[in-house]
């Protein structure tokens, strides 16, 4: 017997009875009971697991939030495509340059007439202070005389022999020590008062302004003590006949000649270095 | 048996114990009746039937509303029972008929008679072929639509018609062999 053929068409009476014994037969297999802990073994075995889709289910915060996290992201790039359709094309700014079509007016500012100069003057020293030139003068003699002080006593000279005990002054006297080149002329001191210095002190700071590098022209209390001596005293003349031809120009008999045996006070020796007449350039 | 069955797994598969105990209550003893007749141990059978939910509720998204929720139970514990019948030897026929309780048996008011029909039958069904075994269980014990016991045993549906049919006819000519009244039920 085949049982896959089709199933013959019953009577009523043979559907009935294939019925009755269908349900006698599922009488005889009652369901059978579950043991008393079944549930609660199932439910111990059984532990929900977290989803996400679950918690989306239950929590009703969470479909708000994930919802307005969906709306937020998605309105973005719509939001930028609705922007970019809607804007017209003449917004768009953009950068240009007309240049200027016609030439600006400049304004041409007038030169205004500059006073002509005054023409020269036909004589130079007319036209300059007496005094200036003077002090001009006196500060050339003072150069000149200094050149050529430094060229009779060079520094690398021998030192000129001299007998301390020979009527000359104990020691080396500062013009000497000056023309030696042994002592510099910052080294020798300058007399507080020029009022009550004395011709020897007035001689001796002719020797040190003219070995220094920089000599000036003497000016205000020293020339004028040179003054009081040269017209006071004759006698003094010869320590003072430098400082006339440097202060006048003129050259005075007694110029290069030194009072023999005077000096002592200051320890100058003029014998022993005699020669100022190298000093005194010819005008 | 659909109405409302997805809600009731759903519940169940969430945590909700009255839930899972309500579905526990309508499907646990067909499903260990199941596997009883099928030729399972009564612990075995307590075992699977516990299996089939387990897996039901871990994989409730796959399930249809729209189809029944015992002929899917019974789809599962199918599965289930070929797969430990792979992995271990086959029961000896007949151990299903001896673990049915007593208390579910006749009570002690049963005609006699009517004790021993039933036993018969149990032990008619439990001789015949597996197969035959399982379309009657499917289809007869557990009333299943003879389409939902198609998709089950992967038959058409006229198939599954004709062959419960001779089925029962073969397993009634038995019973009528073996039956001192002569086959005559009801």
């Amino acid at each position: 017997m085949n049982p896959d053929r089709p199933a013959p068409e019953l009577s009523p009476e043979e559907l009935r009875q294939v019925e009755a014994f269908a349900e006698e037969l599922r009488a005889a297999h009652p369901a059978p009971p579950l043991s008393p802990e079944f549930s609660a073994r199932l439910a111990e075995l059984h532990q929900p697991r977290w989803t996400f889709g679950r918690a989306l289910q239950q929590n009703r915060l969470l479909r708000v939030a994930a919802g307005l996290l969906v709306t937020v992201a998605g309105s973005v790039p719509v939001m930028a495509v609705l922007q970019l359709l809607s804007a017209p094309a003449d917004d768009q700014p953009w950068v240009h340059f007309d240049p200027p079509r016609t030439s600006p007016a400049v304004e041409v500012p007038v030169a205004p007439e500059l006073p002509a100069p005054p023409a020269p003057a036909d004589d130079l020293a007319d036209s300059l202070d007496e005094s200036f030139v003077v002090a001009v003068d006196r500060q050339s003699r003072m150069n000149r005389a200094s050149f050529r002080w430094h060229q009779a006593y060079p520094v690398d000279a021998p030192v000129p022999a001299f007998d301390p005990g020979a009527g000359a002054p104990a020691g080396l006297s500062a013009g000497l020590a000056l023309r030696c080149g042994l002592v510099t002329p910052e080294q020798l001191s300058v007399p507080a008062d020029w009022a009550q210095s004395s011709p020897e002190q007035v001689w001796l700071e002719l020797e040190r302004l003219l070995a220094s590098e920089h000599p000036l022209a003497p000016s205000g209390p020293l020339v004028t003590r040179i003054r009081q001596l040269w017209n006071g005293d004759p006698s003094s003349r010869p320590w003072l006949a430098g400082w006339i031809w440097v202060l006048d120009g003129e050259r005075d008999p007694a110029l290069g000649q030194l009072p023999a045996g005077v000096g002592a006070d200051l320890q100058v020796s003029w014998e022993a270095a005699d020669r100022s007449s190298l000093v005194w350039p010819a005008d | 048996m659909a109405g409302g069955s997805h809600d009731l797994l759903g519940r169940s598969r969430d945590g909700d114990r009255a839930a899972l105990a309500e579905l526990v209550e309508q499907m646990g003893p067909r499903l260990k009746g199941f596997f009883l007749r099928l030729g399972a141990q009564n612990s075995t059978a307590e075992d699977l039937t516990q299996d089939v939910f387990l897996r039901v509720l871990n994989s409730l998204d796959r399930y249809q509303e729209s189809g029944r929720l015992d002929a899917y139970l019974l789809r599962i514990a199918r599965n289930l029972w070929i797969d430990s019948r792979r992995r271990h030897r086959p029961v000896a026929v007949g151990d299903a008929v001896q673990d049915t309780p007593d208390e579910l048996q006749p009570g002690p008011v049963a005609a006699a008679e009517e004790r021993d029909r039933a036993r018969l039958l149990r032990q008619a069904l439990a001789q015949c072929e597996p197969e035959t075994r399982e379309l009657l269980e499917l289809a007869v014990l557990q009333r299943l639509p003879y389409a939902e016991v198609g998709v089950i045993l992967g038959v058409p549906v006229g198939t599954v018609k004709s062959r419960v049919h001779y089925a029962l006819k073969r397993l009634k000519d038995r019973i009528s062999g073996l039956d001192p009244r002569g086959g005559e039920s009801s």
